[in-house]
């Protein structure tokens, strides 16, 4: 006859086993690296060329979406767990998240002619996408808990600043998604892409 | 080390026989419940996680295999043969089938 305490036993395995196997929810640094490099440059461009920053966020956003998917599945094939739907809800957090705020910001300038005015537009974007990084810090990295309010705070307080305030909020951006890859958050992942 | 053994008068407690026997294996569980959760997972990272010898778990997992619990499917990630593994339809009908087994098993072992 079976026994309860084989059973706690082989419950008790399996807690560790699945323990062991919760990473947080942070795909490869590269992905951070190279959304640190896109903000950096198109918020530098809005300072310096504002017209030619409306295609760079638009071509290299769509370009950088396509670059994370390689990215992120090149890591999973490295880390040897695939999760097809954690990749599916990572970008439609992303992606749709970051699409529906410019279409909601755009929308608002349509019927509020005035918003159009000098760079409110952009500021309202940037609004709207700190609270997606928000969001994406309550479903999958931790780190966009703070990074979000900070990009909100920075897109209200950028109107205030004379010159050079995109470079400023860009570079504290950058800054902010890249300096936690420097320091891992815990989790098996990294051991294990070592030894596959 | 004392076992509690689960004795009741009248037969066996509930869930007792609906124990798949195959899933009596900490191992062959383990790796069951890991899948479950993921599209699949390379031999590398269920031998971590799972904290096994590669003899032991390639023996535990032939065992799912054969039985239609798991899906095998190898390729070459930069030049390295990786064996993936993931759940069947069959083998999370069973996972499912079993787990409620054991709460049930728990459950009567409690009262």
């Amino acid at each position: 006859m079976s026994n309860v305490q084989q059973i706690g036993e082989d419950l008790q395995f399996v807690r560790q086993a699945v323990a062991r196997g919760r990473h947080p929810a942070r795909g490869p640094a590269s992905i951070y690296w190279l959304w640190a490099v896109y903000v950096l440059a198109g918020y530098a461009l809005i300072d310096f060329d504002r017209p030619a920053s409306g295609w760079f966020f638009m071509i290299g956003g769509i370009l950088g979406g396509i670059a994370s998917w390689q990215l992120g599945k090149r890591w999973a094939l490295r880390t040897g767990e695939y999760d097809l739907e954690m990749a599916r809800r990572g970008m439609l957090h992303w992606g749709g998240g970051i699409i529906l705020a410019v279409a909601s910001a755009l929308a608002l300038c349509a019927v509020n002619p005035p918003l159009r005015q000098g760079a409110y537009s952009g500021q309202m974007v940037v609004v709207l996408i700190g609270m997606v990084y928000f969001l994406g810090g309550v479903h999958f990295d931790r780190n966009f808990l703070w990074l979000g309010p900070l990009l909100m705070a920075g897109g209200v307080l950028v109107g205030f600043v004379p010159r050079y305030g995109w470079t400023a909020l860009g570079a504290v951006i950058a800054l902010g998604l890249v300096i936690p890859t420097l320091f891992p958050a815990g989790g098996t992942a990294g051991t294990v892409e070592q030894s596959a | 080390m004392g076992r509690t053994e689960i004795e009741s008068p009248s037969g066996p407690p509930a869930g007792l026989d609906q124990l798949d026997p195959l899933l009596q294996h900490r191992s062959r569980l383990g790796a069951l419940v890991l899948l479950a959760d993921v599209d699949a997972l390379s031999f590398t990272r269920l031998r971590l996680l799972l904290d096994e010898t590669d003899g032991n778990l390639g023996a535990q997992l032939r065992k799912l295999e054969d039985a239609g619990y798991v899906k095998v499917r190898k390729e070459f990630i930069d030049r390295k043969p990786t064996t993936w593994y993931s759940l069947s339809a069959h083998g999370q009908k069973s996972l499912k089938a079993h787990l409620k087994a054991v709460e049930s098993l728990i459950k009567s072992a409690k009262v």
